[in-house]
């Protein structure tokens, strides 16, 4: 396996940059709903790791035929009014799109909503404020729940891959630094969103020869790992295995953990089940 | 398979606190001289032997201290020396990876090892560099090297050694070290002599010690990968799985061969470290020869020796079968003796293990003769 198969570029979708990132997975960004079906013949099925679309809510969003197995993934602020949503109930149950909201309260309660409609959905608890409480009280559902419904990200992530101690759930949100790269329409390379968007760039598309992708790879995967050189704190979190809480210092009193550890147990509990039931 | 503990270099760059090849005199690396003669053994033993394999299992000191040519050297050796048993020979290797760099990991890929094991410890001053024993330059490194081996697409395993200092806090310790790697084995330290016994702990103390942590795991089993003991005795009382590591099983008699750099023959690591057993030099010694040298006919027969004494009537006999002849041999100057670390096992398994676990043992699933 080479460098560049381990690595996905995230970039705005635009011609140029799409030529320029040759030989690598890609997972393009627009605003625009409507360029998914250009995005993915311009990229083609094995190099395109996602397509991700950004928008304000559901309102609208129609998932024609054509894209209904494509990796949509949406980027929303919330799931907005169910009114607004409802006439393309079934056309988003049927496709491979996933739905991500901020974790508030309200979107919360919307992702169990959009959930027992069985439209997939994704919570984003990598930044901003998270209503822990809520996750929780989401994750009893959807671990314990017996009424059927769809899949709610991160939960499982973890369920899938709680196992693996390379896993990161922050891959869900393309974060996951030294495997995703942050591209702008200009060509240049970040190690994460926020990087680029400080402009913080490790090489640019056009010189991508020069950019030691392994090297920017293996500093993240040390980085991630820098926790465990103290003993405490999340070194010894038994729910640090999902969380791989990466930005914060060693904190006493830690809001995730008790949600990280739920998370863990209920990804140990699904497993068993699902072995048990097999 | 018969598992060569091989020491082709006594150097360490670290000074662990609990280490006894760093304070013994120290004989110079494995000359290549030796190690074609090494590899000209395994080749005569594997010809004579078309069904058997043997595995090389390197030990130091600190292996990388070799340096990646030294390494790549032994590949072509043993291409050269062993054309038609080759695909017999696998390599294994134990190192603290704090001197892991991109070269060493291919010079490693040449020998086939995909697999390193490798020992940690995050408490201060256990394990580190120097007469001040720096522990966080030492773990900076290591989580360095095993960075490197992920990203190189190599696996890697820990052994935690309990010491003293770790008594107090096993259960963070558990989380700690699931949450480092999916494979841990705990050991207890083993102190031969005075120097670092204030590190020593008691066999009652190191059941106490993995009984909490026991307490932790038996839950959560499912989740976490291979922690030994407890995935050995689990394999053992559900499927009479006999894959305890040596110091536990006690059935190293058979399979266990030494060369250390100058090629001095021994039964083990242990055995060669503290001068208990000397069976020749590979000079002039061959491999099937070293395998049936009169002394390790004691190793042999230990079984019905303590079949008959020490361990008359133990019902875990089956798991342990005497522990590691090794502490027999150092701590009363026989074998005829069950190890010290025995009242570990039993306390462990009857304290912890088959209470929490509600399993079951119904004593030994073989017979003396049939061991022996």
């Amino acid at each position: 396996m080479t460098d560049t198969d381990k690595c996905v570029l995230v970039i705005p979708f635009s011609r140029p940059v799409i030529e320029k990132a040759e030989g690598f997975r890609v997972a393009v960004r627009s605003n625009n709903l409507d360029d998914a079906g250009r995005i993915a013949r311009a990229v083609g099925c094995d190099r395109l790791h996602c397509i991700e679309v950004s928008a304000g809510s559901m309102a609208g969003i129609r998932i024609r035929d054509e894209w209904r197995k494509l990796p949509l993934i949406f980027r929303l602020k919330s799931a907005g009014r169910f009114l607004d949503y409802a006439p393309a109930l079934e056309e988003l149950r049927d496709s491979a799109a996933r739905f991500y909201f901020p974790a508030s309260p309200e979107n919360i309660s919307a992702a169990r909503v959009l959930s027992s409609l069985m439209i997939k959905t994704g919570l984003e608890i990598c930044n901003g404020e998270v209503d822990w409480e809520a996750m929780e009280d989401l994750l009893v559902y959807d671990s314990c729940g017996r009424s059927a419904h769809s899949s709610v990200e991160p939960f499982l992530y973890s369920y899938t891959e709680y196992k693996n101690m390379q896993a990161d759930y922050n891959e869900l949100y393309l974060e996951k630094e030294g495997v995703f790269f942050h591209c702008d329409a200009e060509g240049n390379i970040a190690l994460s969103g926020g990087a680029l968007e400080r402009k913080e760039f490790v090489g640019t598309l056009n010189k991508k020869e020069e950019v030691d992708f392994s090297g920017l790879s293996l500093a993240a995967r040390e980085k991630r790992r820098a926790r465990l050189l103290e003993f405490g704190g999340c070194s010894i979190c038994p729910g640090w295995r999902v969380c791989g809480f990466r930005d914060g210092g060693l904190v006493a009193v830690c809001p995730r953990k008790q949600f990280m550890t739920a998370l863990v147990n209920s990804s140990g509990e699904v497993n068993k089940n699902a072995h048990d039931n097999f | 398979m018969p598992t060569i503990i091989f020491k082709a270099t006594e150097r360490c760059n670290a000074n662990c606190a609990y280490c006894d090849v760093i304070r013994k005199g120290r004989a110079p690396d494995m000359s290549m001289g030796m190690l074609k003669l090494v590899f000209t053994r395994v080749n005569d033993y594997l010809k004579a032997r078309p069904e058997q394999r043997i595995n090389l299992t390197w030990h130091g000191g600190e292996v990388l201290l070799l340096g990646a040519d030294y390494l790549a050297a032994a590949a072509r050796l043993q291409e050269d020396c062993c054309p038609g048993t080759k695909s017999r020979i696998s390599h294994s290797v134990q190192s603290n990876l704090t001197l892991l760099t991109r070269e060493l990991v291919a010079a490693l890929r040449k020998l086939g090892i995909n697999n390193v094991g490798t020992s940690y410890d995050p408490l201060e001053r256990v394990r580190g560099f120097g007469g001040d024993r720096d522990s966080d330059s030492y773990n900076r490194r290591f989580l360095r090297g095993v960075s490197l081996l992920e990203e190189s697409g190599m696996t890697w395993g820990l052994i935690y050694v309990v010491t003293k200092k770790s008594l107090a806090v096993p259960g963070e310790l558990f989380r700690f070290l699931t949450n480092m790697s999916a494979r841990v084995m705990i050991n207890p330290v083993l102190i031969y002599g005075k120097e670092g016994a204030e590190l020593g702990i008691t066999a009652r103390e190191y059941a106490d010690f993995i009984g909490e942590m026991f307490k932790l795991w038996w839950p959560e089993r499912g989740r976490h990968g291979v922690i030994r003991p407890f995935a050995e005795y689990y394999g053992h009382y559900m499927k009479r799985e006999t894959g305890l590591v040596c110091v536990r099983g006690g059935c190293c008699g058979e399979d266990h061969l030494y060369i250390g750099p100058e090629g001095r023959l021994s039964h083990c690591s242990s055995s060669a470290d503290w001068n208990l057993v000397n069976y020749g030099n590979i000079r002039d010694t061959g491999i099937e020869e070293a395998f049936s040298r009169t002394k390790r006919r004691d190793w042999l027969d230990r079984s019905k020796t303590l079949a008959s004494g020490d361990c008359k009537g133990c019902r875990f006999w089956g798991v342990c079968h005497g522990g590691c002849p090794a502490d027999s041999l150092a701590f009363h100057g026989d074998l005829r003796h069950k190890s010290g670390w025995c009242a570990a096992t039993k306390i462990f398994l009857s304290k912890y293990f088959e209470p929490i676990s509600g399993l079951g043992y119904d004593g030994p699933p073989d017979s003396v003769a049939g061991r022996a």
